[in-house]
């Protein structure tokens, strides 16, 4: 046990360092873009004195390193920062969207598990016959959609042609299903590949042979060997994936009017809002860490060979 | 057996008895449905009306922000507007004038913001105080040297000069409406900022980030605009909806679906769809403004006029105009139509004297130096081919897809273009510090003298072209109160100069579309900028409700009676069973 708390503790500390490096890092690309927010911002009718003033007034005439130093004592205080652009606070801004950028994302990764990964398992086990090669059909057709066309195409489908659910915008329930089905479906089918590919690994690993072997149910060998093993990397790469449902999906969001963080974060880095855009970078960062570490706590858990391997060491 | 038998026949009703029910029924069902079908059709009207527009605005508030869009439009009453011919008639003041160093404006007794805070010379005052301090444009009232408060709704604004500029560009639109100082000072920018205080016909009542902003009817607007009937707030639309579609084709399948009404930024793609589309009318509004390409007078080969002359003949902009679908106007001088001080024969003149023409082109090259003298189709000089570099937006559609054709226009003079892709924003920060080559860029504002100076004047604008002459052209406007035929004297003579010194290249005219459906009615689109005024605006209730409720109940008075007309026959059958 204290080789695990030896070994999360590392792992925290460097995600300390990453958790501060990775926001620093994208401060110094903005610096790098010629322009600041507010000369961007204003329209030619805005004299050169006025935009100097207005510069002023929001501490961007001061050196770079002198503005980074005000983020990170900001940032160590809890405060997020003020954007330029909406004259509000980010902390503010990014509450706003939150909401609606988990109500598509959250639902469309448990989805791609749920229905993905049986799919995979299950194509794996029926291999060669009628359902795998329909599933394998489907999945590549999903897998190499492009979503901008994904979602087009179910919002004039199903939106416009039939009308079943609402085209665009926040409207109940309903509208979310387009949104979270043109996110889901690629989804579904990179999942089911992938535990299709390593559940057909598995089945082919010595300890298996074995087991059928020893003329053990089917059931038995399938649940507690195979899909035990099989779902170790697939039960990582969930939490893997976490951390980018904060991100959400820029085109989603656009092609269907929806408020997320997506568009919020494309639209500040466009108008070189920094504030904005170091605060969403450093939550990323900060949940990368945190489930890269739960991801490798769970896999420790669910693999004695690498709990086994930290206490060798 | 029999008891039975008896039991049936007490039951049944005698044929004449059952064709009488029978007569009344029909009888009465065709009553019904001749009065359902002939009533006069019932109109009744949507109370909510959605608009979608492009673009989120940055914040609610006009004085932070620095473009204005619907929202502020609604909740933003300005003092006086433009009517269809580009006059200037009154909007909330109820009196205005100006003479040589100050305007005075009387607003009416009652004058009230959305919040029922009286409208008085003193918080037009403060309002304009304020938008001094917080706007990007606070430079407009530079001249502003004191207040005179007449009386309580009389205001006179003394000014160190002339006061045309603030007279043209501020009180004519939402930039110089009055907002209620007070109640942002009470609770503070930011909030003022997501939820301001206006006079105009509509009041902010959510806003959801990113999505929507809901307007609702503010009771105590009133105007004197001459062109609406209903000088008063609207009775039948409680609720305007703004929503965010920054996708093209969502928001016009949203128009078409008849989820929104109205839809701003149509894009080139769907004009002649939507025109073809019965249920949607296209207001076609040419913006008050030019797009052009900006040229580095400075760097060579740019510096030499005769270069630049010959890009000006070389561009076929009536190429241009169909490759964008006819959606722009041609424009060879530098300004539009729809702007104040415009010289309709001098844009004449301009095309006659830039008509497209390669050979001309080739020898004003030739007479500058630059010829092809190994054969390589591009002209070269002392060895240098005539290389230059195109700042193309990626985020203005139109002047995107015209990139390619422009430098495909000037390889046929020889001149190689290189194209290079960023925003808009970017590339005019770029040609503000003089960095570039050729530049696409475009201006959008009705009075020349509120935009050509931030562009062309040596220290206003300072870009890269600097003329003494056009500067005191500019001055002139600026330091004497001109009417408006001695304005438009000093802009074509401004504009004479450009074209000889060719500083630009105008491409052309964009067309602004609205595009609103048919259950619209009553609705006014006004220049320069196509603003939307809803005085009038009734927005019907497409019938099909009504029609399809109406065979509804006519099929429901149908199937009894007919369930009837089976068991009287049943019935009329055993009669004749019993007398048998």
């Amino acid at each position: 046990m204290s080789a695990m708390l030896r070994y999360v503790t590392k792992k925290l500390l460097i995600g300390a360092v990453i958790v501060i490096l990775v926001p620093t890092f994208i401060f110094l690309i903005m610096q790098l873009v010629p322009g600041d927010p507010i000369t961007l911002m204003a329209g030619e009718r805005a004299t050169r004195e006025r935009i100097e003033e207005l510069k002023r007034t929001w501490g961007l005439d001061k050196p770079a390193y002198i503005q980074y130093l005000y983020w990170l004592r900001n940032l160590l205080t809890g405060n997020m920062g003020y954007s330029y652009i909406h004259k509000q606070p980010v902390a503010y801004l990014i509450k706003s969207r939150l909401f609606y950028t988990i109500v598509l994302t959250l639902p469309a990764l448990l989805l791609s598990f749920i229905i993905g990964v049986p799919l995979g398992v299950i194509a794996a086990l029926k291999r060669g016959k009628f359902i795998d090669n329909l599933t394998e059909g489907v999945v590549t057709f999903f897998y190499s959609m492009p979503t901008y066309w994904l979602g087009l195409m179910l919002m004039l489908i199903f939106g416009l042609r039939l009308g079943w659910f609402p085209i665009s915008g926040i409207s109940g329930a309903k509208s979310a299903v387009l949104p979270i089905l043109t996110y889901a479906l690629p989804s579904i089918a990179t999942s089911a590949r992938t535990a299709r590919t390593e559940m057909l690994e598995v089945l082919t690993e010595d300890y298996v042979r074995t087991a059928w072997a020893k003329g053990l149910p089917s059931r038995k060998v399938i649940l507690s060997h195979a899909l035990r093993n099989a779902l170790i990397p697939v039960t990582v790469m969930f939490f893997l994936n976490l951390p980018w449902i904060i991100g959400g999906a820029v085109i989603i969001e656009t092609i269907f009017a929806w408020p997320g963080m997506g568009s919020l974060l494309y639209k500040s880095i466009v108008k070189q809002d920094y504030p904005v855009v170091q605060a969403i970078v450093f939550i990323i960062a900060v949940l990368t860490v945190i489930c890269n570490i739960l991801g490798d706590i769970i896999a420790a858990f669910l693999d004695p060979r690498i709990r086994l391997e930290q206490e060798e060491a | 057996m029999g008891v039975l038998k008896n039991l049936k026949s007490r039951r049944a009703l005698t044929k004449t008895q059952a064709t009488i029910i029978a007569l009344i029924i029909i009888i009465a069902t065709v009553g019904v449905a001749v009065y359902y079908f002939t009533l006069p059709p019932k109109v009744q009207y949507k109370r909510t009306l959605t608009i979608a527009i492009p673009e989120e605005p940055e914040g609610l508030d006009i004085q932070q922000v620095s473009w204005s869009n619907e929202v502020h439009d609604l909740v933003f009453q300005p003092f006086t507007a433009f009517n269809e011919n580009m006059g200037v008639v009154l909007d909330l003041a109820e009196f205005v004038t100006m003479d040589n160093n100050s305007i005075t404006i009387k607003v009416p007794e009652d004058a009230k913001f959305s919040n029922g805070n009286p409208i008085t010379a003193q918080i037009i005052a403060d309002s304009i105080e304020r938008y001094r301090k917080l706007s990007p444009y606070g430079s407009d009232y530079e001249l502003v040297k004191d207040y005179e408060i007449i009386n309580e709704t009389t205001i006179k604004i003394i000014f160190n000069g002339p006061p045309t500029y603030v007279w043209y560009n501020d009180l004519t639109n939402v930039y110089g409406a009055v907002v209620d100082a007070k109640t942002a000072k009470e609770v503070g920018d930011d909030a003022f900022n997501l939820n301001p205080i206006g006079s105009g016909p509509y009041k902010v009542k959510e806003w959801v980030q990113g999505s929507h902003v809901t307007l609702e009817r503010n009771e105590f607007y009133k105007t004197n605009l001459p062109f609406v009937e209903n000088k008063g707030p609207n009775p039948y639309i409680d609720e305007i909806i703004i929503r965010f579609i920054p996708e093209d084709l969502t928001r016009i399948s949203e128009l078409e679906a008849g989820n929104v009404e109205i839809v701003r930024g149509v894009p080139v793609d769907a004009i002649s769809r939507l025109k073809e589309n019965p249920d949607v009318t296209l207001y076609e509004v040419l913006t008050p403004g030019v797009e052009y390409i900006m040229i580095n007078v400075r760097k060579p080969p740019l510096n030499d006029v005769r270069v630049r002359q010959a890009m000006m003949y070389a561009i076929d902009r009536d190429a241009i105009a169909v490759t964008l679908e006819n959606t722009v106007l041609p424009c060879y001088s530098y300004m539009s139509p729809s702007m104040l001080a415009y010289n309709a024969s001098l844009e004449e003149y301009a095309e006659s004297m830039y008509a497209h023409n390669l050979e001309k082109a080739k020898d004003l090259l030739e007479e500058a130096g630059w010829v092809d003298t190994n054969d390589d189709g591009i002209v070269d000089k002392n060895g240098q081919p005539l290389e230059l570099e195109l700042l193309v937006p990626n985020d203005e559609p139109k002047l995107k897809r015209i990139g390619p054709l422009i430098q495909s226009q000037l390889a046929q003079i020889g001149i190689k273009v290189n194209i290079k892709e960023y925003t808009y924003d970017y590339i005019r920060d770029r040609t503000r510090n003089w960095n570039f080559e050729l530049a696409c860029r475009f201006y959008s504002w009705f009075d020349p003298a509120g935009i050509l100076p931030y562009l062309l004047h040596s220290e206003m604008g300072n870009y890269t072209y600097s003329n003494p002459e056009v500067d005191e052209l500019f001055e002139l406007d600026r330091t004497t109160v001109l009417d408006p035929v001695e304005r438009t004297n000093v802009y074509t003579k401004i504009q004479l100069i450009l074209l000889n010194d060719t500083p630009w290249i105008p491409l052309f005219i964009n067309k602004d579309y609205t595009a609103v459906r048919k259950t619209v009615e009553g609705l006014h689109v006004m220049p320069p900028f196509g603003t939307l005024y809803f005085n009038d605006v009734k927005v019907v209730q497409t019938r099909s409700y009504f029609t399809l409720h109406a065979m509804l109940s006519f099929a429901a008075l149908l199937i009894p009676e007919s369930l009837f007309i089976n068991s009287v026959k049943t019935l009329g059958g055993n009669v004749e069973k019993r007398r048998k």
